[in-house]
């Protein structure tokens, strides 16, 4: 049968320019320089673009004109990549554009990490996030971790198969808010809660927040082992982090009384 | 009709051809498919002999893979219609890792092979990751990480430098299930001494898929924008080898085979495809129309009505499965059923059920393992309300039955289909059918941004 595809639709130069026209007439940055607004913009559709070897012509004259690495994230960094999870979302984005604009933001987070840990003191918070035991995966994980950086957070990946025990220790050296675990697994999420009950007896429990995530992971899952948050993806789990520390002692995880059904069916 | 050798078709088969052929045959027909340490549970449970190792029922499609070919006591005890058979490199599996790991041209930082590690033919370096009850070997090193890193001229030295897996290896036809048969001798004895119906496959790697293998799945996906020409070359090498071992493995059993399954590709994650449509139709399609077409046709020379069926897990939205089916696809699984609603069984059949084949679609997610017979039973009735009629439906589960599937769902299954399955399928949907009301259809938006 006819392959009834439009093969023509090239990228068009014009298109961009349009859009980036279009962005600069939203009142977006208004109280900024016109010269460091300009390059925000330009920054913006760089990451949504994809076009990672252009990414620090743009970060390095913003940093000599005085905006602060953290302006940089909150701003035009962020900005774009939440318009790549949309395009992503709304099938407009495939994994191959996501990866590249993922790739802009590594260029531009290799220059400003270091600045960002200079600015120590401006730190949201701690989360240690690892791939639980048994269970390889990591791409969405790191995906997560560089968000939290991103967002002002201090990381302390502890990569994947991570045991229980390093989980543990972990939390006694870095004091975090937050403990994440990932899993891809339906036969690897399982440690999820084993290491999660290891937290509570080792009594480490009250001092952090367990966000849970991953494939097979659901709110049921989250409530059903008692996490605190369950988190669907990267931007939600910025979302839910900053939750975590902005309301640390107020928030109670998951609906206790549909925690107390699922442990009791788990029992019979 | 195929030229069937002795007496007439037995019910069976003929069952599995019309369905095949988009006829309605006598009922729907059935078959298993599942992991090796799956395969040992259902044994077990069935009373049957079964290996205490379930490592030594691996006669998949590669070395790391626990993909079984189920043996036929089985397929006859539970009166199945038809069973599945791969090429194999039983034969030499545990020395081979040696030899390859040797051959590995790129130093990956990888420790030496042990009881954890496994080196496949390919050269992709996978590490054993234990569950409950087995386990998966789990990718962490790949072998053309490093070609497709290098400037475009020194990666394609590499490429071509690289010691691809042999496809005329004899070693890979000398076993089958039945202990002391060779391959082709099997596939003599499955068409002319049983009734089932056969499938196999050929090709072990793929080309997307074996694509991923090779150079890791995170860089896999930027190299289709940041270097066509490498990603280029690469499947067209994967391309040539998964037509040889097709005619390999044709040349042994493609006179026995009722159909062939391309080495299974996975294009789609559960909410949509993992490409656009402009990469896809480039990108791909070219690679996949030749190797389908060339095996096509030399299957066609041993089998003149020998169809093709392509695997994908996920949710392939409509035009791209168009895009296969210009390739010379005939046939779909694995049919995962709790996909986005564009793709799932039910939306598959109302859009293409006249054209292909499909194999699969009762869920290994959810209901298998972890729902009740009757769950099971109603889905089996729901699946084939939807996409069993005018043929084109072989009831299956929707991807490998796992360890944690209990015998008595496989089993009600199997049954359901027996009972539920039989032709004229009642007019009135069966409850948590998808009737296609409400359906909104699958469409890319233009890549504009919103501005806020």
């Amino acid at each position: 049968m006819p392959l009834d595809i439009d093969t023509e639709i090239e990228f068009n130069i014009e298109d961009l320019q349009y859009d980036i026209e279009q962005s600069r007439a939203t009142d977006r940055w208004n109280d900024a320089p016109d010269n460091v607004k300009d390059i925000f913009h330009e920054l913006e559709w760089n990451i949504i673009e994809g076009e990672f070897h252009e990414t620090t012509d743009f970060i390095n004259p913003l940093l000599e004109s005085g905006v602060s690495a953290r302006t940089l994230i909150s701003g035009p960094m962020s900005t774009g990549i939440a318009e790549v999870g949309r395009r992503f979302k709304m099938d407009e984005y495939f994994l191959p554009e996501v990866m590249m604009s993922a790739k802009c933001m590594q260029a531009a987070l290799v220059i400003i990490k270091p600045l960002i840990i200079a600015e120590k003191a401006e730190s949201v918070g701690t989360c240690v996030i690892g791939t639980i035991q048994g269970d390889l995966h990591d791409i969405g994980k790191n995906i997560v971790s560089m968000m939290l950086e991103a967002a002002g957070f201090d990381v302390v990946d502890l990569g994947v198969s991570t045991p229980p025990e390093t989980f543990i220790e972990a939390i006694r050296e870095h004091k975090p808010q937050i403990v994440g675990f990932s899993a891809l697994l339906t036969t690897t999420m399982n440690m999820q809660w084993e290491t999660l009950k290891l937290i509570t007896a080792e009594g480490l429990r009250d001092d952090v927040k367990v966000m849970v995530g991953g494939a097979p992971i659901s709110q049921v899952w989250a409530d059903k082992i008692g996490a605190d948050a369950y988190c669907a993806d990267a931007l939600i789990a910025v979302d839910k982090a900053k939750a975590c520390v902005g309301d640390f002692k107020d928030l109670v995880g998951g609906a206790p009384e549909l925690r107390d059904n699922l442990l009791a069916m788990e029992s019979e | 009709m195929a030229a069937i050798i002795g007496n007439a078709v037995p019910p069976q088969r003929q069952r599995v051809i019309d369905a095949m052929h988009l006829r309605e045959p006598d009922r729907v027909p059935v078959g298993l498919w599942g992991t090796s340490e799956g395969y040992q549970n259902l044994r077990r449970g069935l009373g049957m002999s079964y290996n205490a190792d379930p490592l030594n029922y691996r006669t998949g499609s590669t070395t790391w893979t626990t993909d079984v070919a189920f043996e036929l006591d089985i397929a006859e005890k539970l009166d199945l219609d038809f069973v599945r058979i791969s090429i194999g490199p039983s034969g030499g599996s545990p020395g081979f890792r040696e030899i390859r790991y040797e051959e590995v041209p790129f130093d990956m930082g990888i420790p030496k092979p042990d009881a954890d590690i496994n080196v496949d033919e390919w050269g992709v370096i996978r590490k054993w990751t234990p569950h409950q009850e087995g386990g998966y070997y789990e990718m962490i090193g790949y072998p053309l990480f490093h070609a497709t890193s290098a400037p475009l001229e020194e990666g394609l030295k590499m490429l071509e430098a690289f010691p691809w897996p042999d496809p005329w290896d004899e070693s890979c036809w000398q076993d089958s299930p039945i202990p002391g048969m060779s391959l082709r001798e099997y596939c003599r004895y499955v068409r002319e001494e049983t009734p089932f119906a056969l499938m196999g496959q050929g090709g072990r790697g793929g080309l997307f898929e074996q694509a991923k293998y090779m150079v890791g799945y995170a860089k896999i996906f930027s190299d289709f924008i940041e270097s066509p020409e490498f990603l280029e070359a690469l499947l067209v090498k994967l391309t040539d080898i998964e037509i040889e071992f097709n005619k390999a493995f044709l040349d042994q059993c493609g006179e026995y085979l009722d159909w062939l399954r391309m080495s299974p590709e996975d294009l789609a994650s559960e909410k949509t495809i993992f490409l656009s449509q402009k990469m896809f139709d480039r990108q791909l399609v070219p690679h996949y129309k030749r190797a389908t077409q060339t095996v096509r046709d030399y299957y066609r020379q041993k089998n003149p009505d020998g169809l093709i069926q392509f695997h994908s897990c996920g949710a392939i939205p409509e035009p791209f499965m168009r895009g296969l089916m210009s390739c010379g696809v005939d046939g779909y699984d694995s049919l995962p059923p709790k996909v986005a609603r564009h793709s799932n069984p039910a939306s598959k059949k109302r859009l293409l059920g006249e054209e292909m084949f499909f194999y699969g679609g009762i869920d290994v997610q959810e209901t298998l393992p972890y729902g009740t017979v009757e769950d099971v039973r109603a889905e089996v009735r729901a699946r084939i309300w939807e996409m069993a009629r005018g043929g084109g439906y072989l009831l299956s589960s929707s991807h490998r039955l796992e360890h944690d599937v209990p015998v008595e769902n496989t089993l009600a299954m199997i049954e359901e289909c027996h009972e539920y399955g039989i032709y004229p399928l009642p007019e009135e949907p069966p409850p948590g059918a998808d009737t296609g009301e409400g359906y909104e259809g699958w469409q890319v938006k233009p890549a504009r941004k919103k501005i806020s």
